[in-house]
């Protein structure tokens, strides 16, 4: 265990250190700490929650943890770590919630990129975090060296530094944190497989709230956004502007290193294949196109009709083998009961699934 | 012996390929591959396709060794592999960069 409970008096008494997993408190404890300590007391006691499922493999923790943090969490809850390349999560604290600026750019890339998305789902879908019960965001940063990606491991998200050669530093895109957040999100609410067309949705709504991020970010209505993930982490050897474009699936990269941008803009060109489990970050093109669609013929901020017609869909709708199909008559209906199914939002929608062909 | 590394799916998914032969490495090189193929004992890992990981954007490995031997091809995800499948994987990575 790296992290040291900060005043937790139990912990002194019943935690040898030579003995590592001896440290793992029981559940009560910890909740006592989330229930009454201060924000760096409950964000160590996640931590040692976190840790505790790693070593016994058990996965119903995490959804005690989050039960037991919704209890005292108010506001936003950031932790960011630094894996100093190692492999260990979450490494060591370097920067918690309210604490200023450090000197170290992916460090504050993290923390105000999280906080960012805390925001959107705050402000405009009022949701209170990952799990909408609080749940404390913990980053971690410098993980291996010259990785070349970014992750959620289902309770954290983890950035790389990229190799430099190729890659930039993957805290550098506020959508990517937006994105990464998001697949949290997800885990709590559609909980859509990671596989095939459902995994492709996962993929697909990562994208468009890491985007929406972005845009709220820049205060950037729907015809003025660039709808591109990743904009900026190739470095200057890659012939691309970013990862993926939703406005124009496939066009992102051409690269005699990396190769060609391989995502659909229809379903005429979905790929089948036994990569990228199944192909999740290639189809998603068909979807985030439907959204980039949808919002920009409703116009306006995106975060606003068309982002709501999505979250609303993604939180309640959605389910975790849910296809494409289920995606378009899921987002018409919703849009239909936000605005009415005569609405110009609800026909923006419909058209926009029309157009990739999944109706 | 020849090994390649296909490395797909991360929040990129963008395809890296990494190789190596025994043949054109310096000696003590190709030796520390054999030694590491060995270690990763390929033949005890699964062949079938990777579970979804727990999570989201972690990379898929394609680890494929020919020659000498052998023939085998194994795929695991970046949150499954073992620890001295990785230590293959992350040489295969590294040589590239020397």
């Amino acid at each position: 265990m790296t992290t040291a409970p900060p005043d937790v008096v139990p912990v002194r008494h019943t935690c040898d250190r030579s003995h590592p997993i001896s440290c793992i408190l029981p559940p009560h404890i910890l909740r006592a700490i989330v229930e009454r300590g201060s924000a760096e007391q409950r964000a160590w006691a996640v931590q040692v929650l976190a840790v505790s499922e790693r070593i016994r493999g058990r996965r119903e923790l995490l959804g005690d943890l989050a039960t037991a943090t919704a209890l005292a969490a108010e506001g936003k809850q950031r932790t960011v770590y630094d894996a100093g390349g190692g492999s260990q999560l979450p490494g060591t604290l370097v920067r918690s919630e309210g604490q200023g600026p450090v000197g170290d750019v992916a460090v504050n890339e993290a923390y105000d990129g999280s906080g960012a998305t805390w925001d959107l789902y705050h402000d405009v879908y009022s949701r209170n975090s990952i799990d909408d019960r609080g749940m404390p965001l913990v980053s971690t940063v410098h993980y291996r060296v010259g990785f070349d990606n970014a992750f959620w491991d289902g309770s954290q998200m983890v950035y790389g530094d990229g190799d430099g050669k190729l890659f930039e530093r993957f805290t550098k895109a506020i959508d990517v944190i937006g994105h990464e957040l998001t697949h949290g999100v997800t885990q709590f609410e559609a909980g859509l497989a990671y596989s095939g067309q459902s995994g492709a949705l996962n993929e697909s709504f990562s994208d468009v709230f890491g985007s929406l991020v972005k845009q709220r970010s820049l205060g950037q209505t729907a015809d003025a956004a660039d709808w591109l993930i990743g904009e900026g982490l190739f470095t200057a050897a890659v012939h691309g502007t970013a990862f993926r474009s939703m406005a124009a699936p496939g066009t992102a990269y051409d690269d005699p290193v990396i190769g060609k941008d391989p995502q659909p803009a229809d379903m005429a060109h979905y790929v089948e294949t036994a990569d990228d489990n199944g192909g999740v970050h290639i189809n998603s093109g068909i979807p985030n196109r439907a959204f980039y669609l949808a919002a920009t013929a409703i116009g306006g901020y995106a975060w606003e009709r068309a982002g709501q017609v999505w979250y609303v869909t993604l939180r309640d709708r959605l389910r975790p083998d849910s296809d494409f199909r289920a995606a378009a008559t899921l987002t018409i209906a919703a849009a239909g009961e936000l605005f009415g199914a005569g609405s110009g939002v609800a026909s923006a929608v419909r058209a926009a699934w029309t157009t990739v062909g999944v109706l | 012996m020849r090994v390649r590394l296909d490395r797909t799916g991360g929040f990129a998914n963008i395809r890296r390929t990494f190789t190596a032969d025994a043949a054109t490495l310096a000696p003590e090189r190709a030796d520390e591959l054999r030694r590491l193929v060995e270690a990763a004992d390929l033949e005890g890992i699964a062949s079938t396709p990777p579970a979804p990981p727990r999570g989201a954007d972690r990379f898929v490995y394609t680890v494929t060794v020919e020659g000498e031997g052998t023939a085998r091809a194994v795929t695991v995800g970046e949150d499954a592999a073992p620890a001295a499948l990785q230590r293959l994987i992350d040489w295969l990575q590294a040589l590239q960069e020397r």
